[in-house]
């Protein structure tokens, strides 16, 4: 049994969404964290190093895992009959590996220096700015329709989400690759299984 | 065969220690890209999405991002152990540090750096001075990220404390201190800075 450690409308929402697609017995912990107003409290409970979310406990031998990335490929390996994640020896493990690497060393620090204002260092930040980035991206998914070709798989859930949590935000990407892949993602029905969770 | 789209002395340097490591035979091609002081240029052949390293490819498979070719390595290379397999125990902690390297100690340090102020509960990873204070607490209690096992953590995350001392982007303590000593003074070490 999986437990997710979860805060409703966070980076955790999205393990609701993958546990569905996976079919796994999980069940949520709710969980508080502090916010960026300053509020909420860390729960000692919660195994994360930084008490953030989302964590995930497995009850069938005790291990933690965090960090998205991490979360999504211990998932995706332990719970294989889905099919949405490439096994160690598929033809697509290695770009599996690879876009779930960039999304948590490029996508995210590049949007948050976006949103911050920040000159992306050439060359000693290991990532790249948005301008950068996006085309790469939309290369990728005009290609797709999904990042690895025309197989939906985890590292669509940690792209698609974050695409759409930005559609109302001053880094919101317009481009109608990038609305149609969201669009393609979120229709899946584990998507509003999830959603029926959210509030644990 | 393995192909490692290098340049010396830069992140592609700690997956040379890692397949010095692993004992498995490699070849490197030494490509450029464009440097902090603006010099330095893209260089086509380098499968990277933005011309970065380390790349690597091996056979069909194309890999980017360190975190992901020294787990795809160390998945694949197994008659050295350099981390858990799927499904072994310790694989839960092999993954979450691996992962934190790109997604938490990077951007923390170097946004310190550059005097970004960190917004608690949006940004992905957390305050500086939080991050080393979880990096002393695990490692003044194991000598490995992983406990008592030398494993590719201690590469990237390791590699990465040991340079972040170096460049004086993090605060010296005896933990981290004796902790990079311990990895830096391993043989696959001394035959990458050799390289």
């Amino acid at each position: 049994m999986i437990t997710l450690y979860h805060r409703p409308r966070t980076r955790s929402s999205r393990f609701l969404w993958l546990l569905e697609e996976l079919g796994a017995p999980y069940q949520v912990k709710l969980t508080t964290t502090l916010s960026p107003d300053g509020t909420g409290a860390r729960d000692a409970a919660n195994p994360h190093p930084h008490g953030k979310v989302p964590a995930i406990m497995d009850s069938d031998d005790g291990t933690v895992v965090f960090e998205s990335p991490a979360i999504v490929l211990y998932l995706t390996d332990k719970f294989p009959t889905a099919g949405i994640g490439p096994a160690i020896g598929d033809k697509d493990r290695g770009a599996y590996l690879s876009w779930l690497a960039y999304y948590t060393g490029v996508f995210e620090p590049s949007f948050m220096s976006k949103f911050m204002n920040v000159e992306v260092p050439v060359g000693s930040a290991g990532w790249v700015s948005v301008e950068k980035m996006m085309p790469t991206i939309i290369e990728t998914l005009s290609n797709g329709p999904y990042l690895l070709g025309d197989r939906f798989s985890g590292a669509d859930v940690l792209y698609s989400t974050t695409f759409a949590l930005f559609a109302n935000t001053p880094v919101k990407q317009e481009s109608p690759v990038i609305e149609a892949y969201v669009k393609r993602a979120l229709a899946r029905p584990a998507y509003a299984r999830a959603q029926a969770r959210e509030d644990g | 065969m393995i192909t490692l789209y290098h340049s010396p002395q830069t992140r592609s340097s700690s997956i040379v220690w890692l397949l010095e490591e692993l004992g498995v035979p490699y070849g490197t091609k030494h490509v450029t890209f464009r440097r902090v002081d603006g010099t330095g240029a893209r260089d086509p052949v380098n499968p990277h999405p933005h011309g970065k390293v380390p790349a690597l490819t091996d056979g069909g498979d194309t890999l980017f991002e360190s975190s992901a070719i020294a787990l795809y390595l160390t998945d694949k290379y197994r008659a050295t152990w350099m981390g858990p397999a799927a499904g072994e125990a310790g694989r839960d902690a092999y993954l979450s540090w691996l992962a934190y390297r790109p997604g938490v100690l990077e951007p923390a340090l170097i946004l310190r750096r550059l005097g970004t102020p960190h917004v608690q509960g949006m940004m992905g990873w957390a305050e500086a001075n939080e991050v080393e204070e979880v990096l002393n607490a695990h490692l003044a209690a194991r000598d490995y990220f992983l406990g008592d096992r030398f494993s590719a953590v201690d590469i990237l995350l390791g590699g990465g404390i040991h340079f972040m001392l170096m460049a004086r982007m993090m605060s010296e303590t005896e933990v981290l201190k004796a902790y990079a000593a311990r990895v830096t003074a391993r043989p696959a070490f001394a035959r990458m800075m050799a390289a």
